[in-house]
C-alpha cells in the first residue's frame, strides 16, 4: 500500500553572504518525490536572500542560483498545491543534496534564519 | 524528458541601461519549455508612499502601484524569433489588497500572501541553441541609477537516450 507522506529537512543559516550545504537521505521506502517546497522561521530573509542547488540522487534539480522565492507559497494557495510539482520523481538512492547560498538584498538586514526544505512523496510500507 | 535550467544573471547599474545577452541552449536540448525571472537589489531607494502602508489607517481599497523594474525580451534564432516579452517589479505591493483581515502583527507580504510562482510556458525548438536577449532598466526613470541584477531562468527538456535508465547512481 502507497502512502502519501512529507518528510523535512532543516539548514541552519547563521552569517550573511555564505553557502551552507548538507545532504539530507529520504526514508528508504519512499518511492516517488511528488513535490517540493521551502518554507523559513524568517520568511522574509529566505524570500529576498535566499538562493540554492539542489540534486537529487546526483542529478540536479535546481542549478546554482535558483531563488528560493520561487518554491515558496503563501497561505493564499490551498495547501496541497504550494507544493513545486517534481512528477513523482524516482529517488534513486534518496540522497538530497541541498547548497543554499545567502546574499545580501537591498531590501533586508540579516539576521540568522532556518530553512526548511518539504518534500511529498509516495512510500509504500515496511513488508514484515 | 527530464527538465533542466539555465540561469543568466544581467548586472545593472545604470539609469536607462540596456543589456543585450546571449543564452546558450546546449545541444542535448528537445526544446526550450518556461522562463522565469528574478530581482536582486543591491542598491536601495526610499519611496514615500505616505502612510499607503501604515496601521491602522492603511488605505486597502484603492489599487498600489507595482513599481516597474525593467523590460525584458527573448528572442530565438528559428521561425519562434520574439516569443517572450514581460515585465519585471520590484515587488508585488498588491497582495493585500481588499483583505480585511490582517492586524498590524501579521500583515499581508509576499511570503506571507504570494501564489504559488509558476513559469511562463514557451515552446521553441532546442534547434535554435542560442537565446538573444534585451533587457532595458525603467526604474532608473524614477529613482536615477539604481543597482541590482537580474535573472533569466531558461527551462528545458532534455533528450533522454532509450538506453538511460539508470535509477539509482
Amino acid at each position: 500500500m502507497v502512502k502519501l507522506v512529507e518528510e523535512h529537512f532543516d539548514l541552519q543559516v547563521t552569517a550573511a553572504n555564505t553557502t551552507v550545504s548538507d545532504t539530507f537521505e529520504l526514508d528508504k521506502n519512499i518511492v516517488a518525490i511528488k513535490g517540493f517546497l521551502i518554507t523559513s522561521d524568517k520568511d522574509d530573509m529566505a524570500y529576498f536572500r535566499g538562493s540554492q542547488r539542489m540534486e537529487i540522487n546526483k542529478d540536479e534539480i535546481f542549478p546554482e542560483g535558483y531563488e528560493t522565492k520561487r518554491v515558496m507559497s503563501g497561505i493564499s494557495v490551498p495547501p496541497m498545491q504550494r507544493f513545486y510539482d517534481l512528477g513523482g520523481r524516482h529517488p534513486g538512492n534518496g540522497n538530497i543534496k541541498v547548497d543554499f547560498k545567502d546574499t545580501d538584498d537591498g531590501r533586508t538586514s540579516f539576521t540568522p534564519y532556518r530553512v526548511r526544505f518539504y518534500f511529498y512523496c509516495e512510500k509504500t510500507e515496511d513488508n514484515q | 524528458m527530464r527538465e533542466k535550467a539555465i540561469i543568466e544573471t544581467l548586472s545593472i547599474t545604470k539609469k536607462g541601461q540596456i543589456k543585450h545577452f546571449q543564452v546558450r541552449i546546449p545541444n542535448n536540448a528537445e526544446r526550450v519549455i518556461g522562463i522565469e525571472t528574478g530581482l536582486r537589489m543591491i542598491s536601495s531607494f526610499s519611496f514615500d508612499f505616505g502612510d499607503f502602508f501604515s496601521f491602522p489607517t492603511r488605505m486597502i481599497t484603492p489599487f498600489p502601484r507595482n513599481l516597474l523594474i525593467g523590460e525584458l525580451k527573448l528572442q530565438s534564432c528559428d521561425e519562434g524569433n520574439l516569443f517572450y516579452t514581460g515585465e519585471i517589479h520590484v515587488r508585488d505591493f498588491t497582495t493585500g489588497y481588499g483583505d480585511f483581515s490582517e492586524t498590524e502583527d501579521f500583515r499581508s507580504e509576499e511570503w506571507t500572501h504570494g501564489l504559488r510562482r509558476e513559469e511562463m510556458e514557451v515552446v521553441v525548438k532546442g534547434d535554435t541553441t542560442i537565446l538573444t536577449g534585451f533587457f532595458r532598466d525603467r526604474i532608473g526613470e524614477l529613482f536615477g541609477d539604481v543597482q541590482y541584477e537580474i535573472k533569466v531562468i531558461v527551462w528545458y527538456e532534455v533528450k533522454v537516450k532509450k538506453d538511460d535508465c539508470q535509477p539509482c547512481s
